[in-house]
């Protein structure tokens, strides 16, 4: 599977996904939110994905949908082309091996009590082709690959720096051969000056084997270093979508900009517009049968028809798509 | 020295952890926040910036000991404070906000009742008077129905009522001086921009000083006009905000602010290798194995601290 194929297959794909949780509000009340609505895109060899947006804004949830965790109340996740739920025996087994995951905290996302080498070896459980002396060589490999030393294998996790740890996460998510992996704010409990390590880790190894990625990330200079394709997510809803450069060059979108606002990306934007612009307060739950526009309270440009009006994710550029009727109308 | 200092850190040292083995977390470390300004240390975890915060208000965890220099607060040198006279300073005079706000409330007691505590122990006066204050304190920092959210408990306040809460806490008493370790880490951006807006225009209207810490410069340039660059315990580099930005002169200052703003392309710019461990002071230059300009006598030498243009300082051999 070539890279810059136009027509490559997705490896997976997110269509109209939707969850809702029932949360209990109080003893006697419930309500159902719905963290997940509509969202849709797909993930193909060579390319990264990425999700941002705020807590509560459903990201966590895609991803748990997309890795099988959670199914979806309507919607569907599809790997190489089939439904994910179609998926049994040897094919189920297969996306298993093909579907991995690297956690945001390297610390907490290893067993304290494990060295390295066996945190490694049990990875390789889906590996049955191999037998106990090839996943030695293997583990080895692994770390030589993160440009760890393979005598790393001996160590626990307690011994080894943040960035080295978060190493041995991505051989971790290597390990059993995946051609997708989630990446689940990796690089958000690592010092500025070790993050460009693991950045560029995920980049090289995307680049030898193809590798998809969906990256969840609140750190924009993150999503412009890897990202290809981004959705801004809010209360569940993609707000606007695109390509990376594109989104982050031209935020079309007041939450966007706000966002963006929020970072030194904002104060060296190339678009001097959007740097100021703040919403207000905090995400707030949605009234029951509510259809406006999700972020009618906080959105500094809010008018009446913000409230009554369903809003449509709809082109504003060319592969640019937005959830604002201001900024499809040109009214900003 | 300058009728401008309100606080002059000279020297400054401290230690942590195990008598046998301590750490070196802070090691002669010295800057001078003016009356009314905004003052930023950035550095990494490790890099000994919030040792340094605590040891001003003499708040080091129980192994920390102070080895040495001065704090000199308005001439006074706030190591030689007698305890009862510090504890009057300390939330009055000058105040303290953390990271993880949630965590430094009270689980027990209802938030408002904690910060009329604060007004209550320095100012006196009737816990309904101190009530009252409270209450306003909250409105003004933008917690809608501040009367009823006084009376809730930190387990219902967001994250971002949390820091305001504790903003409020922090500022009752109006001090001279405010330092925030970390007040945004953890909070969702759109909250941070507005945290950081809070904490700017008080301090502002209040002409209130800001020691403001963070690893990120980003939160830095949103709120200050100086900086205090740190690295293993010491000041590599300090100066106007703008004026380092723009002409960054240590390589460590240099490597930092490439990790946050990459030039070129999409790999992202890094420092390699790792920070050294301080159980032992290094004897020259701390970022010797790591420098891309190192020298031979970088590793011998300790760096002096050079003035390379006006207020604008730096540690390094290669000035």
């Amino acid at each position: 599977m070539a890279c810059g194929e136009p027509n490559r297959l997705p490896i997976l794909e997110a269509r109209g996904l939707v969850k809702r949780f029932r949360v209990r509000q109080s003893l006697a009340r419930r309500t159902v939110v719905t963290a997940v609505n509509e969202v849709s895109f797909a993930v193909r060899p060579g390319e990264t994905v990425a999700l941002v947006g705020e807590s509560g804004c459903g990201k966590t949830t895609v991803g748990k949908l997309v890795l099988g965790f959670l199914p979806p109340d309507s919607g569907q996740v599809h790997f190489r082309g089939k439904p994910l739920t179609s998926l049994a025996g040897e094919e189920r087994l297969a996306y298993r091996r093909a579907v991995q995951m690297v956690f945001q905290n390297p610390l907490a996302s290893f067993n304290p009590m494990m060295s390295i080498g066996a945190a490694l070896l049990d990875a390789l459980r889906l590996r049955s082709d191999l037998s106990r002396r090839e996943k030695e060589a293997e583990v080895a490999r692994l770390l030589q690959r993160v440009g760890l030393e393979p005598e790393m294998a001996m160590r626990y996790p307690s011994e080894m720096s943040g960035g080295q740890l978060q190493r041995v996460g991505v051989a971790r998510a290597l390990a059993p051969g995946p051609a997708f992996i989630f990446l689940d704010e990796p690089t958000s409990a690592l010092d500025m000056s070790v993050r460009g390590q693991v950045i560029n880790l995920l980049l090289e190894l995307q680049a030898d084997r193809g590798l998809a990625y969906l990256l969840v990330s609140h750190d924009l200079r993150v999503v412009r270093a890897m990202g290809h394709y981004m959705l801004v997510m809010y209360l569940g809803q993609v707000l606007e979508e695109g390509p990376v450069e594109e989104v982050l060059a031209h935020p079309l979108h007041p939450y966007t900009q706000s966002l963006l606002a929020a970072t030194l990306l904002g104060l060296l934007a190339q678009a001097p517009a959007a740097r100021r612009v703040r919403v207000r307060g905090e995400v707030l739950q949605l009234p029951a049968g509510y259809r406006g526009c999700n972020l009618y309270r906080r959105c500094p440009f809010v008018t009446e028809r913000c409230q009554q009006e369903p809003q449509v994710l709809a082109e504003a550029a060319p592969g640019h798509r937005v959830r604002c009727w201001r900024v499809l109308d040109g009214a900003c | 020295m300058s009728e401008q200092a309100l606080l002059q850190l000279r020297e400054l040292r401290a230690v942590v952890g195990p008598r046998e083995q301590p750490v070196h977390a802070v090691r002669g470390v010295s800057f001078t926040v003016r009356r009314g300004a905004r003052l930023g240390i950035i550095g990494e975890s490790g890099s000994g910036k919030s040792m340094t915060a605590l040891s001003i208000l003499r708040l080091l965890p129980p192994s920390g000991v102070i080895r040495g220099g001065k704090v000199l607060y308005d001439g006074r040198d706030l190591l030689r404070l007698p305890e009862p006279q510090m504890q009057r300073l300390r939330g009055r005079e000058i105040s303290l906000i953390f990271q993880n706000a949630a965590a430094a409330l009270n689980p027990l007691f209802p938030v408002g009742e904690q910060i009329a505590d604060v007004y209550r122990h320095h100012e006196g006066g009737s816990p309904r008077q101190a009530w009252e204050r409270a209450v306003a304190m909250l409105d003004a920092m933008g917690i809608p129905d501040a009367p009823r959210r006084a009376r809730a408990y930190p387990h219902q306040y967001s994250g971002g009522m949390a820091q305001r809460a504790m903003i409020a806490m922090a500022l009752i008493c109006s001090p001279r001086l405010l330092i925030a370790d970390e007040p945004t880490t953890g909070l969702d951006l759109t909250i941070q921009a507005q945290v950081l807006d809070l904490i700017q225009e008080q301090v502002q209207r209040s002409g209130t000083s800001l020691v403001l810490i963070s690893h990120d410069i980003a939160v830095i340039a949103e709120v200050c006009e100086e900086v205090v660059v740190m690295y293993a315990g010491e000041v590599v580099e300090s100066g106007p905000l703008a004026e380092v930005l723009r002409n960054p002169i240590n390589p460590y200052t240099r490597a930092l602010l490439d990790c946050f703003e990459p030039k070129e392309g999409r790999r992202l710019p890094y420092i390699a290798g790792r920070v050294p461990q301080l159980y032992q002071e290094p004897k020259g230059c701390a970022f010797f194995n790591r420098c891309p300009q190192a020298r031979e006598m970088c590793r011998e030498i300790h760096p002096p601290t050079v003035e390379v243009a006006p207020g604008h300082r730096v540690a390094c051999h290669v000035v």
